[in-house]
């Protein structure tokens, strides 16, 4: 009976090591976005989980114990960086208690380490300038172009950590950077013809894009980062729209139309459009690329 | 003089920088609170004063070891106080699943005790944290370990003892108790929907020096519903039963409980109301009949929250005190608080 009860234990044992050596890297993003870049390169040999959904913002969340639970059992966390996750990343990975992905170890990839970020601010920087990142704007996802030089950076990374799915890694990275590389150049020209030049935005959440587009955001509904729009704020928004002829604002699916709409009514021609900026913020915006479009369809 | 120069130095330290190239991250958080009575012979201060003034600094210590430092400034009978809050290093790098501390600390159980005065979501102290565990919350100097179990749910435990020389607020050495301060807690985790909720189960030990004796058991409720930068919705309560033997008397059943709902506008406008309620169980007269007695309290409170740095909150506490055969007496005083933090960027534990 003892003799059989032990044969059963190990062929359990056996399955259980079987089943732990080919398990797929466990991989956590701190966005969607994230999320969509890990899963382009790591294809089926990744497990991705994204912490934030595509409706909630990164920059305002709790360490809440069920990521904390995600990042106890993680290979791999893989951040955006540049403080945009400051408020919660930190407490996230200390209550994780989990060695390989504490940060400086091969499981921690902070992707804004990797990137030449903008709007680095210059001079003497304070509170008093809303929530300011001072590395610089940490939504370089929305660069099609830095998405896929960064996709060769997380392809670098799942390598380290299993190496024998390399080749793997690097075809899938390369194959999604030279979409991407291409399909920024198709999207530059179809706004170009589009002849859209200036529009504002809610936030400074598409400067990425936007300079990659060669569009102009001449002007954001939050006075600062972060801040609120106040009513003299909105008039010199409508002055501004109307001494510029701005004939757009973009407002991240995150914020709230109720100013835009409100701005629209003062000027004359003044279209309004809320757009995803995140994976998932809408049901068949379920990749990067479709992200993508549907940003370039906003502005054409 | 000595004090008020220390605090100087300090406060020159913390916000000269809010981080320095080996990690430091310092920062001060000021909480100025003022309460007046509404009725002739309240107890209210009837004047506005910065609670406290805690300066923090915290940084890794080496490839292991995390530290922390506070000290605060407060007010005390008239007088400003200066002390040490924390002292400890801790890490999360050792050992798998596994967070210790060594050193001075607020213990880690229920809810309030866990956090700073100034981070608390309303202005005054509830009646069954004031009762049980003074008004700051308990802080002494001990070693805690918590341990985030490989279940397949979120549950972590924690478990402490320290020095137990005195038990709350105090300004003397104490004296060496007959078993020290410990205590343990339970955590756990669930959502409904986009609702997420923090169950936690509490016990805390102590028996002093001249044999008085304290066991309570608890259990805390976090519960937070985030749209986007809003938090929409959000709870908070703890419910405490404690069992007390002053040295040489009898035992003395208490529970008490307090409960936070509150709802939070697109605009950084909050609304919130607490109930408070403590009642001694096994209080009885001369005859042996049980004695109706409570305190209770009700307060509604009005907040704006600009930013995570800062807070502004008005609100209007009702209590009652109940002692049958006698009438009860309320008091109502109006209550208001400015709290904020200059420095490095806090961290948002759930």
């Amino acid at each position: 009976m003892i003799s059989k009860s032990l044969k059963i234990l190990v062929v359990l044992s056996g399955l259980f090591l079987a089943s732990s050596s080919f398990a797929a890297l466990q991989v956590v993003a701190t966005t969607t976005n994230v999320a969509a870049l890990v899963k382009a390169v790591g294809g089926e040999n990744v497990e991705v989980y994204s912490l934030t959904k595509g409706n909630q913002d990164a920059h305002y969340m709790d360490a809440k114990p069920s990521f904390i639970m995600r990042a106890a059992r993680a290979d791999l966390v893989v951040s955006v960086g540049l403080e945009l996750e400051i408020g919660w990343l930190p407490a996230m990975i200390s209550g994780a208690r989990n060695p390989k992905i504490m940060p400086g170890q091969e499981g921690s990839l902070v992707l804004g380490d990797h990137v030449k970020p903008l709007e680095i601010p210059k001079g003497a920087i304070s509170r008093d300038q809303g929530d300011v990142h001072p590395d610089g704007n940490p939504h370089f996802m929305l660069d099609p172009v830095r998405a896929g030089k960064l996709a060769l950076v997380v392809a670098k990374r799942l390598t380290a950590l299993a190496p024998k799915d390399g080749a793997y890694f690097n075809k899938n990275a390369q194959a999604f950077k030279s979409r991407m590389d291409e399909g920024a150049k198709v999207w530059a020209a179809a706004i170009k013809k589009a002849g859209i030049k200036q529009i504002f935005t809610y936030h400074k959440t598409l400067s990425y894009f936007l300079q990659r587009m060669d569009v102009n955001a001449v002007g954001y509904i939050e006075p600062k980062p972060g801040v609120p729009p106040t009513a003299s704020h909105v008039l010199s928004l409508i002055k501004s729209a109307k001494q510029k002829k701005v004939q757009l604002i973009l407002v991240e699916h995150l914020y709230e139309t109720a100013i835009p709409k409100r701005i629209q009514k003062e000027v004359n021609g003044m279209k309004v459009a809320s757009v995803p900026v995140l994976v998932g913020a809408e049901p068949d915006v379920n990749s990067l690329y479709s992200l993508y479009e549907s940003l370039v369809k906003s502005l054409q | 003089m000595l004090r008020v120069s220390f605090l100087c130095l300090l406060l020159g330290a913390a916000t000269g920088q809010a981080q320095d190239r080996t990690g430091l991250k310092t920062s001060v958080a000021v909480d100025l609170v003022g309460e007046y009575g509404t009725k002739a012979g309240s107890q209210a201060n009837d004047k506005f004063v910065p609670r406290s003034v805690e300066m923090m600094f915290y940084a890794p210590v080496d490839h292991l070891f995390d530290a922390r430092v506070s000290a605060a400034a407060h007010q005390e009978n008239g007088q400003a106080m200066f002390e040490v809050h924390e002292a400890y290093i801790s890490s999360d790098k050792m050992v798998d699943g596994v967070k210790w501390r060594m050193g001075q600390f607020f213990l880690g159980f229920g809810r309030l005790n866990r956090f700073h005065q100034h981070e608390w979501p309303f202005i005054s102290v509830p009646k069954v944290q004031s009762t049980f565990f003074d008004d700051e919350g308990l802080f002494d100097s001990g070693v805690e370990v918590s341990y985030l179990t490989p279940l397949p749910f979120f549950l972590d435990v924690t478990a402490g003892m320290s020095n137990g020389y005195v038990y709350g607020h105090a300004h003397n050495a104490g004296t060496k108790p007959i078993s020290p301060l410990a205590w343990m807690h339970l955590k756990s985790f669930f959502s409904l929907g986009a609702l997420d909720f923090q169950p936690g189960l509490s016990l805390v030990q102590h028996t002093a020096s001249d044999g008085t004796a304290r066991s309570l058991a608890g259990f805390d409720l976090t519960g937070k519903l985030r749209k986007g930068k809003v938090l929409r919705f959000f709870w908070q309560s703890e419910m405490w039963q404690r069992s007390y033997t002053a040295a040489g008397g009898s035992e003395e059943i208490s529970t008490g409980a307090y409960f936070y709902p509150q709802y939070g506008f697109d605009n950084g406008i909050t609304l919130g109301m607490r109930v408070d309620y403590l009642t001694v169980n096994s209080l009885r007269d001369a005859s042996g009949k049980k004695v109706v007695n409570s305190e209770s309290a009700l307060v509604p409170q009005l907040g704006y929250r600009p930013s995570e740095f800062s807070n502004l909150r008005l609100a209007y506490r009702f209590e009652q005190k109940e002692l049958q055969p006698q009438a009860a007496e309320s008091n109502e005083v109006v209550e208001f608080q400015i709290t904020y933090m200059l420095g490095a960027h806090p961290a948002h534990d759930f």
